[in-house]
């Protein structure tokens, strides 16, 4: 204690001293005795000294991290010194004992900390620790959300925060932050904490590693507003540090109008990407909030910028909205239509790899796994694949049984084959139909798998699944070709019941027949039934319309009559000879269709179109029945069912053919999974109903537009289709714009396949010299085989190539290719 | 003294191949009044003979089988020497599949009549040769096959006239001095020319054509046998319990099937073969025509050197499906019946290639010989499938079927890993099988290969294509991963990285989909996926089960439906923008498929 006092009365001495020895401690740490390391001070220079006993061979570990330390200390402006107690020289910091030796920060010859040498650990710790006791004003060390809360409050409208979570004082990530402190600890306020609980009580969830948040603060006004806060997402360094900060400096959104590719802002040059919003006048606020989000959203992973189209020379493709450019100079800018944010920013964000390429550890999220089962067929078959169905329901058959089988009995016959996911989804629907019919049909269900029975299936014609066939009264197989559920099967085979055409004897039958009386049970399944009148000697046009009937069976009853008092029935509905009446259950009414020298083709058509509805509604069933109509439809949108009125104003459109052009229908909201087919500007929940008009590929008449499918939608109310007001007037007014055109695009692959030539290419190229098997002697036989084994080991860690044969460049996953590219090229 | 048994080939000393075709000098005069005419010739009523005359009979051809002997498969009255067949009879396979069965059946001969399958006929693993002539003689007989037998071919001139199939027609001169005249000559002799050894000592050997069977002349002798092959491990085991020494001599190290794959191999020490290649076998093209004279085919044993030492072609399992090529590429060539295919819309590609690759025995047994073509239809919505067409005629494709390949072609072939195969090789070596699919292609056991080219390859592209390679190098290659059972249906581990393979060299989207994802996709897009158009367009939707549905909706499909509805609000669309598209929909990763891996 006493030469501890001696020794400051001697600093202020050898003042030269220490000016010469400052410049000459660059880089290796100096040993000094205590007084000269004191003679060295400068008043407000920080120093850190490590006094200790002349050759102690205990510290070398610690002497050795010091070490490491005094170059980055340095840039800081602290400098470093072994002070070696010497006897004749002792000091008050050098201990009296070897292993309590400790370590000193002074600013000028004050001291401001002392360290133990095990708190300073390593170089990290030692600069952390440094830093961190010289910004004690800077960085404000908390340990409670209140804590938090106050300096948040306090500097509302003032500053931003800097906040950070470490698992530890001393640890790297503590250094990168007194680092970026040291930097920035005037303009932004550092707050840190260790306390885990802290971070989740602000919401943070799988807190592992350290957190860097910057809080907002500055422009928020309103005191009760809490701050916004962006986390950085790179792990905790001093770069990364230093880039977040930078673009938490940049401003949020740039508008600009000029070449994408000529921009230039501080984003790139940190090697982060820009995204564009494409924009115009007319949409300018609008998209200008959007740019707005998306810019919150990307803060810290991409430059956000407004481009505004108008004002653009170069050229942009007019579906473009969004403008994507990489950082890496000479990338090309990418032009994307986008129509969801979440898909901006996906895409930045499956598009950056600055600090993940040489962490590697992203690899897996980043390339998107093309073992995933995308087929929604395929794997609800495969999740349902243990549950047991009650396949005792239906009778299975064989190469053995089938003949006897359909011979002996009117069969229906499923043709499936197990591994087939689509077969095997209808199967379900064909064991519930079984269930449904049990005990009641005279139709045998049976199946056949023709993973088992290939022959067999070979032999029916059966070369797709899943395929249905009726064999019945040993006449030729009918192939059904209705949807793959159980209700239209269910009918196909309720209809079939009875031959198509049905033999009607007598004019009270054929009345009973009309009436629906006859056949009441089947009506439900056939709205309309159709009877073919004849006079006995029409051979040709009986002829015709069995094979019409037949062709029909199983949509629709179809009956013939042609007995000699025919004309009793054409005359009661007024009809001349050959005649077709159909009888309409449900509006009760029955009319006549001419059909002299009509083909079996025509017949049919006549009756498939007596089946359609004027003001269907629409379902998920009968949607292809009306497309197939190639005219445009107009889909009335209702919550529910239909106010009869507006189904009244439709029918007297129709009457008065101003709809011809149209096929008219409606959707049940409430049933349907289409609640949001109308187009953006119509908000659903308001008020119905909302007309959606939709082109199909036909050329539409009524917009004159003649490629494009398009929605064109306005309310009831404005265009007041009502009975009142002329129908012309209401459709005078036309169609309007359309609100919003279908797209267009085609169904690309959804993910790439593996490319196996460019890795067998590979393997060759980096084993040009491998020969023959045969050649080699057999000594080396075994050598080669493990050589081939290490050889396949490192293939495998090669990022999968894939395989994308067109548009490989427009592809997202030209970006994986390009990665896996890269990274080929920085192994070879 | 020591007997020397020259282990050659099972051949009788028939029919020669080395015809002596002369050109008949004085031109013959019209047919009318010439020697009986056979649009069809075939020569020896063996395995391959038969089973030419089956698909001959089948199609209503004009023709006729010339046997020398009385009765079908005379070879197989004198060899095996032993009786003892080297194929084998697996009777029992787990499978119901009949084409998937033939995979291991290497006796039958195709036909529509399931009654002629060899195992109604031995139930020994390794059958009797007995047995084989019996099959054989019921297969002519039940089939009512054309056979002259008793007629030995002695002579064959060929005869020039332009009003020919070929240019000439074939003159058959029997023993009796009958002349036969024939548009096309299908030889199915069978291979008959002993490996003659020349040695000084020679003299003392014994054929194994005609060496004794009876082990008691062997009695307490030394015996040295010639050869490692088939031949020569059944003479030794015959003989093995009363001899003092047997020596075996070869220039080659034994070669095990299971090692080489090659059936032509010792399979459990026990098989045959060996000689000199180009003695052996006859000049043939890869379509088993001769490559002197045009009309002439070689089927059976003796077109082995199309796939020698590669495939099946030399064994019954191999050849009765080579016979079916040939018999279909004269279809197409004197006839107009173009090569059998199938039409399937596009969204069927997947499910045809992998019924196929499961079921299919021709491809798997003349794996790299023969396999299955995809020909793209315009616009790749459709395409047609042809089955087992010699792939080394692929550039001719378009002349020997009859059917166009303007659109691009997928070819489904059957190949070994590259590393894999060779004698000497321990195929048993460590992490030999490959269980990922992003290691697909370097799969050693027998596994589908799919290629894919934008355009018919040529000529010189067979023919130059690089070495190892079984076809010319195509745009993309797919590896289905393989699998030990040959069971390729996997929905995760086959199906899907097939699938994807096909999406991306088609550039379309081959899922399936629900009637209700097709109805969301009708109102919201301009075009639907392929799937939908020619299913559910055609009032042929899927619509599955409420069971389903409620698994559907667990997964949230297509996840189309979530988002375009949420897009409305964020109003980031400029006018051009447009309402959105589903993009087509992805999923969210889920473990449960990856259990079946």
């Amino acid at each position: 204690m006493m030469s501890s006092s001696f020794n400051i009365y001697r600093v202020g001495i050898s003042f030269v001293m220490m000016c010469i020895f400052y410049k000459s401690a660059v880089d290796s740490l100096s040993e000094l005795s205590p007084q000269k390391y004191f003679s060295t001070l400068q008043p407000g220079k920080a120093s850190l000294a490590y006094f200790c006993q002349a050759d102690s061979p205990r510290t070398s570990i610690f002497l050795e991290e010091l070490n490491e330390a005094v170059k980055p200390l340095q840039d800081f402006g602290i400098s470093v010194a072994k002070v070696n107690c010497v006897k004749e020289e002792t000091s008050r910091y050098c201990g009296k004992e070897k292993d309590l030796m400790k370590v000193y920060l002074f600013r000028g010859n004050i001291l401001l900390r002392e360290f133990p040498t095990d708190t300073l650990f390593d170089v990290n710790a030692i600069i952390a620790h440094v830093l961190f006791a010289l910004l004690f004003n800077e960085v404000k060390y908390i340990t409670t959300l209140e804590d938090l809360q106050n300096i948040e409050n306090s500097l509302k409208g003032k500053a931003n925060i800097a906040f950070s979570y470490v698992r530890a004082i001393g640890t790297p990530e503590h250094r990168a932050v007194m680092e970026a402190a040291f930097v920035y600890g005037t303009t932004y306020q550092f707050v840190l904490t260790t306390e885990i609980a802290l971070l989740e009580s602000i919401g943070t969830e799988a807190i592992e590693n350290a957190h860097f948040y910057f809080f907002h603060c500055k422009q928020v006004l309103d005191l009760t507003q809490q701050c916004r806060r962006t986390l950085m997402e790179q792990p905790l360094a001093t770069l990364n540090i230093h880039r977040f900060i930078k673009t938490m400096e940049a401003p949020l959104l740039t508008e600009v109008a000029e070449d994408p590719q000529q921009v230039s802002t501080v984003h790139l040059q940190l090697g982060l990407p820009l995204v564009f919003i494409v924009s115009q006048q007319a949409t300018h606020e609008a998209d200008r909030r959007t740019a707005e989000w998306v810019a919150w959203r990307l803060l810290g992973k991409a430059g956000v910028l407004l481009l505004l189209r108008d004002s653009l020379e170069v050229d942009i493709p007019q579906h473009a909205n969004v403008v994507f450019r990489r950082a890496e100079e000479g990338a090309p800018v990418e032009f994307l239509v986008l129509h969801d944010t979440e898909l901006i920013i996906s895409h930045v964000e499956g598009n950056t790899h600055i600090e993940e390429m040489q962490e590697d550890e992203d690899e897996d999220v980043q390339s998107p796994d093309m073992d995933i089962q995308d087929d929604e067929v395929a794997e609800t078959v495969y999740r349902h694949r243990k549950t047991q169905l009650p396949l005792e329901l239906t009778v299975e058959l064989t190469e053995e049984t089938f003949n006897a089988t359909v011979v002996a009995s009117d069969s229906i016959v499923l043709f499936y084959a197990g591994w087939q996911a689509v077969s095997m989804a209808f199967l379900q629907s064909y064991i519930d139909l079984a269930i449904k019919l049990k005990g009641t049909s005279t139709m045998l269900l049976t199946r056949v798998n023709c993973a088992d029975w290939s022959d067999l299936c070979t032999k029916q014609n059966v070369t797709e699944f899943p395929v249905v066939k009726m064999y019945k009264e040993g006449k030729h197989p009918v192939s059904y070709a209705g949807m793959l559920g159980t209700e239209d099967l269910l009918k196909f085979i309720l209809l079939n019941r009875i031959s198509c055409p049905v033999n009607i004897t007598s004019v009270q039958e054929a009345e009973e027949y009309l009436s629906g009386e006859l056949y009441k049970d089947l009506i439900p399944y056939s709205s309309v039934s159709v009877l073919g009148l004849f006079s006995p000697n029409m051979t040709t046009a009986k002829e015709d319309f069995t094979k019409a009937g037949n062709y029909l069976r199983g949509c629709v009853i179809t009956g013939i009559y042609s007995e000699e008092d025919v004309l009793i029935l054409s005359n009661k509905y007024g009809a001349t000879l050959p005649a077709l009446l159909l009888a309409r259950h449900k509006e009760g009414k029955v009319e006549s269709v001419p059909f002299a020298n009509s083909h079996v083709q025509d017949i049919v058509q006549i009756v498939t179109n007596a089946l359609l509805e004027t003001f269907p509604e629409i379902t998920v069933e009968n949607l292809p029945v009306y497309l197939r109509l190639q005219k445009p439809l107009l889909i009335l949108f209702s919550d529910g069912s239909i106010n009869p009125q507006y189904t009244k104003a439709i029918l007297t459109l129709v009457k008065e053919k101003h709809l011809d052009s149209l096929t008219p229908c409606w959707l049940n909201l409430k049933h349907s999974p289409v609640q949001w087919t109308c187009p953006s500007n119509m908000p659903l929940a308001g008020a119905y109903p909302k007309w959606c008009h939709k082109h199909g590929s036909v050329p539409a008449a009524v917009t004159g537009t003649s490629t494009t499918s398009k929605w064109s939608s306005w309310s009831w109310k404005e265009k007041k289709i009502t009975t009142n007001t002329s129908p012309n007037a209401a459709l005078a007014v036309g169609w309007g714009k359309p609100v919003a055109i279908l797209p267009a695009q085609e169904w690309k692959p959804p993910l790439p396949a593996y490319d196996f030539l460019s890795m067998m290419d590979a393997a060759a190229s980096q084993h040009p010299t491998r020969k023959e098997p045969e050649c080699t002697k057999e000594t080396n036989m075994q050598k080669n085989d493990k050589k081939q084994h290490e050889e396949k080991s490192t293939i495998r860690k090669e990022p999968v190539e894939t395989l994308r044969i067109k548009h490989w460049n427009r592809s997202n996953w030209f970006k994986e290719g390009d990665k896996s590219f890269r990274h080929d090229n920085k192994e070879l | 003294m020591s007997l020397l048994a020259a282990a050659g080939l099972w051949g009788p000393p028939g029919l020669l191949l080395t015809f002596a075709l002369h050109p008949a000098l004085c031109l013959r005069p019209a047919p009318t009044s010439g020697p009986p005419h056979r649009d069809y010739c075939v020569l020896g009523a063996g395995p391959a003979g038969l089973q030419m005359a089956y698909f001959l009979q089948r199609a209503g051809r004009d023709y006729a089988v010339f046997e020398r002997a009385p009765r079908p498969g005379s070879f197989f009255t004198r060899y095996p020497r032993h009786r003892k067949l080297i194929s084998i009879n697996k009777r029992h396979t787990g499978k119901a599949n009949a084409e998937f069965n033939l995979r291991h059946d290497w006796n039958s001969l195709l036909s529509h009549d399931p009654r002629l399958l060899f195992r109604h006929y031995s139930s020994a693993y390794f059958p009797d040769a007995g047995d084989m002539v019996r099959y054989l003689d019921d297969f002519a007989d039940r089939l009512g096959l054309h056979v002259l037998y008793n007629t030995t071919i002695a002579h064959v001139t060929l005869n020039k006239d332009r009003q020919a199939w070929n240019g000439h027609y074939f003159i058959l001169t029997d023993q009796m001095g009958h002349a036969h005249r024939c548009s096309v000559l299908l030889v199915a002799t069978g291979l008959s020319v002993p490996n003659q050894v020349d040695f000084p000592g020679s003299e003392y050997t014994e054929g194994y054509e005609s060496v004794s069977v009876d082990p008691k002349d062997f009695e307490g002798q030394n015996v040295l046998i010639l050869g490692r092959g088939n031949s020569a491990f059944e003479t030794a085991e015959n003989i093995l319990g009363v001899t003092n020494f047997i020596h075996m001599l070869s220039r080659s190290r034994v070669r095990l099937s299971w090692a080489t794959h090659y059936v032509g191999d010792l399979r459990s020490l026990r098989l045959s073969s060996g000689g000199e290649f180009s003695k052996k076998y006859p000049l043939v093209k890869a379509s088993y025509e001769s490559k002197g004279s045009r009309g002439l085919f070689v089927l059976g044993t003796a077109s082995h050197s199309v796939d020698y030492r590669k495939s099946a072609g030399g064994f019954i399992h191999g050849f009765r499906y080579t016979a079916r090529a040939v018999h279909r590429l004269l279809e197409h060539r004197h006839h107009g019946v173009a090569w059998p295919s199938a039409e399937h819309p596009v969204s069927q590609l997947t499910s045809s290639i992998v019924r196929r690759i499961n079921e299919a025995s021709g491809l798997y047994q003349m794996f790299g010989v023969l396999a299955d073509v995809v020909l793209l239809k315009e616009n790749a919505t459709a395409f047609e499938y042809l089955e087992e067409l010699p792939v080394q005629m692929l550039a001719q494709l378009e002349t020997i079927t009859g059917r166009r390949a303007r659109h691009g072609l997928f070819v489904i072939n059957m190949e070994y890993g590259r590393n894999f195969s060779g004698p000497d090789k321990d195929v048993f070596f460590h992490d030999r099988s490959v269980g990922h699919t992003e290691d697909a292609w370097q799969s050693n056991f027998l596994h589908p290969v799919i290629y894919y080219y934008r355009h018919l390859p040529t000529e010189q592209e067979v023919r130059f294509r690089p070495a190892d390679w079984a076809l010319p190098r195509p745009t993309a290659i797919h590896h289905i991963v393989e699998d030990f059972l040959t069971d390729w249906t996997a929905p995760v581990g086959h199906i899907l990285p097939l699938r994807r393979f096909l999406e991306n060299c088609l550039d379309t989207d081959l899922r399936s989909f629900y009637a209700e994802s097709c109805f969301l996709f009708a109102l919201t897009h301009q075009k639907l996926p392929p799937f939908c158009q020619q299913g559910y367009l055609r009032t042929q939707g899927l619509v599955g089960t409420e069971s389903l549905r409620r698994h559907r909706e667990e997964r949230r499909f297509p996840q189309g439906y979530a988002t375009v509805g949420r897009r409305r609000e964020d109003g980031a669309q400029g006018p051009e923008g447009g309402p959105l598209a589903p993009g087509p929909p992805l999923l969210q990763p889920h473990d449960s498929n990856k259990e079946e891996l």
